[in-house]
């Protein structure tokens, strides 16, 4: 090619870059963030959203969970880098909700106040602030928690498998120690990764305090709870890895040596997708053991940081993900995440057998759960409190204390580390003028 | 003497405007990047603040309850022995590794060198997984070779806590012995052969050249090392993290660094930007302090040296 040449197709390149731009700039580009799945979930519904508003843009990022929050938070200190839509997941949400930060969803232009009774109502107050005035979440999915587990193996060593017949076993902290003892096989298989959890499943809706902001570790049925976890641990039938987020937990769901875990109905999908995608029809899915009531574990909301500069764009967005029917339960079809938006569960999907699960109805037992979950009183100090109590119970476990030691010893812990958040919680509330002392 | 004025600090800007050009780019990107963070961190210290809304002044609040903090007190101290522990390995195996392959006594030193240092430029995160999967409880390799042994497997994670620092120290060191032993064969190069061949001369075995020779003519470059150290060690976070995979240290709070007790207050795992920055300060002090006694302690020992050399 002679100079010439060159020069002359090197300005219509130039050209059709300029011209692409500038037809580009017509799309509004908004950025939404969060954590996988949710890519895979956006990707779904994403193209519906542009045949219905081709101008706007949408780009994922994605980040691990803890990443993305701390991203969040250093922008949202920064002033500027937040993205325009962000998922915020429920453990996170009490620490914004009443502090500056996000759109206060209640006003205009966005005004969710009229569809409140379409979303599950104990996920929509934890988003909402102590004196009322402030919702800075929309609900997407919610986590009704259940355990998992195996009916071949429960099957084979002459338990009851199916999940009627299960959940009854279960329903004393009796039962659930003769099932730990029949699945067991030393060094081989173990019922659960860690056998704190008979106690913390007690505290997944992280129902941690009252409106006096007193530390309520003494629930009914929780001390018993966790005497059976050292009951089991003292029999070693448990396989005491540090919790259930291992990857030698992940292995051990996955080859079958760990039979048995409870966590809020995303862990399905988390099970067929990369845990144990070999093991499909074999599990199955029932309410928590011992009587513990109807639990929500985790889920999150969408929101948008009061620094977006296409806020108009981002309600779109989400207005489309999380308050349509098509939408979230495409969503959940793609994803496992449960929708919090109530209308969605009317759809067939809901009745129908999930032949991972063995054909087992579980969706239409998620719904039952979701159904009778009690509102929570969530607080600044809940992760916080979360976090302490499982390592102090981990450790008094493994150091082979009593129960009623166990339950001081993180009762001390936990108001040693929340002294901070404390404060700031007393003032939140004495400003909303509910402060009960 | 026309001019009795001295030139102001304006003045003598002016007159050196070129030089301080050419070094501006520096001083800008320190202003940005460095001195703006260190003094907004400690005004931010002073403020109960949450990142977000309005800071509130509380005075000296901060500082008076992270010292009155036992966990905080329990971070310094894992940090401490972790450190201590570690530095054995990662000091003295630095320099005895450094010695081995200064002193021609094995063959492949580039590619001895290349292996001790690629710890270094391995990512924390992937080779903390990787750790993780040695340690493990069930299925850990180094409990499947002393099962296999007939031994009972250890207990990494849980117990007392006890093996949680073991397993720390373990990675903490593994990645940390090559640096340090290239900084030392870079020193060790820089002493004259000289020196050695008189050594040899008088009939010296390798261990009295190590400690009569190497050891007091690197000690300059052992003193840096030793602050680095102390830095590092302050700053010691992803491998506990990941190991322990809380950001509280696992059981009895074992493996909880003073740097984890730091990123658990922000933004890790609350908002307390104004407590976080308090413990910053408070951990930079300790820095500053262990750093001078290092200083004298190393000085000291070169006078008190000094004269005995003379008398030869």
């Amino acid at each position: 090619m002679n100079r010439q040449g060159f020069l002359r197709s090197f300005l219509v390149v130039t050209a059709l870059a300029v011209t692409t731009l500038s037809f580009g700039a017509d799309k509004e580009k908004i950025q939404v963030a969060g954590w996988p799945a949710a890519d895979k979930a956006f990707a779904a519904i994403i193209p519906e959203f542009n045949k219905k508003y081709p101008n706007i843009e949408v780009v994922v990022t994605m980040m691990q969970t803890g990443d993305h929050h701390n991203m969040l938070a250093t922008a949202l200190a920064a002033g500027s880098g937040a993205p325009d839509v962000a998922m915020i997941e429920q453990a996170a949400i009490g620490r914004y909700k009443d502090s500056g930060g996000f759109e206060n969803l209640l006003d205009a232009p966005y005004s969710i106040g009229t569809m409140k009774k379409d979303f599950v109502q104990y996920k929509w107050d934890l988003a909402t602030s102590v004196d009322g005035k402030k919702t800075i979440g929309l609900v997407w999915d919610i986590g009704p928690a259940t355990i998992f587990y195996r009916q071949d193996v429960f099957k084979s060593v002459g338990l009851p498998s199916d999940p009627a017949a299960v959940e009854k076993l279960m329903s004393t902290w009796d039962g659930v120690l003769k099932v730990a003892k029949a699945v067991y096989i030393p060094n081989k298989r173990w019922l659960l990764p860690n056998a704190y959890y008979l106690y913390t499943w007690n505290y997944m809706n992280r129902d941690f305090y009252n409106e006096k902001l007193e530390l309520n570790l003494d629930k009914p049925g929780t001390k018993e709870a966790l005497e059976a976890a050292v009951t089991m641990r003292k029999n070693g039938w448990d396989a005491k890895l540090p919790s259930m987020w291992e990857n030698e937990a992940y292995a051990g769901l996955g080859n079958g040596s760990i039979v048995m875990v409870a966590a809020g109905s995303w862990y399905g999908g988390f099970l067929k997708s990369w845990i144990a995608p070999k093991t499909s029809g074999m599990w199955g899915v029932a309410r928590l053991p011992g009587k513990i009531a109807d639990s929500n574990w985790g889920g999150s909301y969408l929101s948008i940081p009061s620094q977006s500069k296409h806020k108009d764009a981002a309600w779109k967005f989400i207005q489309f993900a999380l308050a349509t029917k098509e939408a979230q339960n495409k969503m959940f079809e793609t994803v496992d995440y449960f929708p919090g938006y109530i209308p969605s569960w009317g759809d067939k999907m809901y009745t129908e057998g999930d032949p991972y699960f063995g054909g087992q109805k579980t969706k239409s037992l998620w719904v039952d759960i979701s159904k009778s979950i009690k509102p929570t009183f969530s607080t600044l100090m809940d992760t916080e409190t979360e976090n302490t109590l499982n390592s102090t119970v981990n450790t008094g476990i493994n150091q082979g204390l009593p129960a009623a030691q166990i339950i001081a010893n993180a009762k001390k812990a936990i108001l040693d580390a929340t002294v901070e958040d404390r404060d700031k919680m007393t003032e939140i509330l004495k400003a909303a003028g509910k402060w009960k002392n | 003497m026309t001019r009795v004025k001295k030139p102001g600090f304006w003045g003598v800007l002016h007159r050196h405007r070129v030089a301080y050009a050419y070094i501006a780019p520096f001083y800008i990107l320190f202003a940005v990047f460095g001195l703006f963070p260190i003094v907004a961190g400690l005004a931010i210290s002073f403020f109960s603040w949450n990142g977000v809304d309005p800071m509130r002044f509380v005075g000296m609040q901060n500082y008076l309850r992270l010292l009155a903090d036992g966990m905080f007190w329990k971070a310094m101290g894992n940090t401490a022995l972790i450190g201590l522990i570690a530095h054995v390995f990662i000091l003295g195996g630095g320099l005895v590794l450094a010695y081995i392959l200064n002193s021609n006594l094995v063959k492949f030193q580039n590619g001895f060198k290349t292996v001790y240092f690629l710890p270094m430029v391995t990512s924390a995160v992937a080779s903390a997984i990787v750790f993780k999967a040695l340690f493990g409880l069930n299925n850990g390799l180094i409990n499947f070779v002393f099962k296999s042994m007939g031994f009972e497997g250890i207990d990494w994670w849980g117990g007392n806590g006890d093996f949680v620092k073991v397993a720390v120290i373990a990675m903490f060191s593994w990645q940390w012995i090559g640096w340090n032993m290239v900084i030392y064969l870079a020193g060790m190069q820089a002493i004259s052969h000289d020196i050695y061949e008189a050594a040899e001369i008088d009939g010296a075995n390798h261990v009295q050249v190590f400690f009569r020779i190497t050891v007091p003519l690197l000690k300059p470059i052992i003193l840096f090392t030793v602050i680095q150290s102390t830095i590092g060690t302050l700053g010691l976070f992803t491998e506990p993290f990941i190991l322990t995979g809380t950001l509280l240290g696992g059981t009895d709070n074992q493996g909880m660094t003073a740097m984890m007790y730091l990123l658990n207050k922000a933004p890790y795992g609350n908002n307390l930007y104004g407590f976080a920055s308090a413990v910053a300060y408070v951990i930079s002090a300790i820095i500053i302090v262990v750093s001078l006694v290092n200083m004298k302690v190393f000085d000291r020992d070169e006078t008190a040296a000094a004269p005995a050399r003379r008398k030869k």
